[in-house]
């Protein structure tokens, strides 16, 4: 799954390791993000969430601790998928360093939570 | 609660909404005492949801052994099991039922000068043993509407003949208590269908 920034320093996209944008409602995820933050050291948080707009956090990691290396690092985003269904959420991560926003992304693919429902059936 | 014979492929149309649109869908049914055990399923039938209810088909063989079978239908989206259901009715396997059919005219009887009554002979058409019952109605022509007179029943051995009514059930005046001309009707109803006849003066 690519990412496009919104605002801040950074690439135009990065990459987040992501099979299938479809989730089962209340499914617990883990996404794997590459994080380049410079210079390294930086006591840096991170946050994956879903959300309409980026405004409304339907499902958030919460942030994410980790220290900068200066050079990309995986990390982890352990995420529980919203429960309502049918709806394709927009997925964003947003990154901080010793407290400030440096960064934010948004996935060029939202995710999509399918819902489904079945009636009577008829026997032929 | 249906009821179908072992082993008969029957078709489960089912309708099916999954949201949103587009999505790579799955459906199975299948039959068992419970969730987890499938004594027959319709394996994975694809489909593309649509937003909205879609009559989804699912081919399955019934179980060739006679019980009642709880029916389960679990729904997928992007391999992704979304829904899972359980009828409200189970679904019974018997090894069949007797079949019967009418195989004289209803004739009419002359019991005694006031009255008459009706026969039919029905036989077993099937391997199976089976109790036939049958309805029997008449109509006065004076009165112009048809009654349900008698429910005559009889257990048949497979290809086994025997006559429903007599005297004691279906019965009709004939000379009239009522003074009237004693055109009846009648008719027998059940498994082997309807069967009719008109009355006629004596």
């Amino acid at each position: 799954m690519e990412f496009k920034k919104l605002k801040g320093q950074g690439p135009e996209r990065i990459n987040v390791e992501m099979i299938d944008p479809v989730m089962g409602p209340g499914e617990v995820r883990v996404a794997i993000a590459p994080i380049t933050v410079s210079p390294s050291g930086l006591d840096c948080n991170a946050e994956l969430f879903l959300g309409p707009n980026e405004l409304t956090k339907v499902a958030t990691s919460g942030l994410v601790a980790f220290t900068s290396t200066g050079v990309a690092q995986s990390v982890r985003f352990p995420i529980t998928m919203p429960t309502v269904g049918g709806v394709a959420y927009h997925v964003f991560i947003d990154v901080y360093a010793n407290g400030y926003l440096i960064i934010s992304y948004v996935a060029t693919e939202d995710v999509i939570i399918p819902s489904a429902t079945v009636g009577p059936i008829t026997w032929e | 609660m249906p009821q179908f014979q072992p082993n008969v492929i029957k078709m489960a149309a089912v309708p099916i909404k999954v949201s949103p649109s587009g999505l790579s869908s799955e459906a199975e049914v299948f039959l068992g005492p419970n969730e987890l055990t499938k004594v027959a399923t319709s394996g994975m039938v694809p489909f593309i949801s649509t937003g909205a209810q879609q009559l989804v088909h699912l081919p399955i063989s019934m179980p060739s052994a006679e019980g009642t079978y709880h029916v389960f239908i679990d729904v997928y989206a992007g391999g992704i099991l979304i829904a899972t259901y359980q009828a409200i009715e189970d679904v019974v396997i018997t090894a069949g039922v007797a079949e019967f059919a009418y195989v004289s005219g209803i004739v009419r009887h002359y019991a005694d000068r006031r009255t008459d009554y009706f026969t039919v002979a029905v036989q077993n058409i099937s391997s199976l043993a089976g109790t036939c019952t049958l309805e029997f109605w008449r109509l006065a022509k004076y009165t112009g509407e048809w009654q349900l007179w008698a429910t005559i029943s009889h257990t048949l051995q497979p290809g086994e003949v025997k006559t429903f009514g007599d005297i004691s059930t279906t019965w009709v005046w004939t000379t009239g208590g009522y003074g009237y001309p004693d055109h009846w009707y009648a008719k027998f109803v059940g498994p082997p269908g309807e069967i009719s006849m008109d009355g006629w003066p004596r």
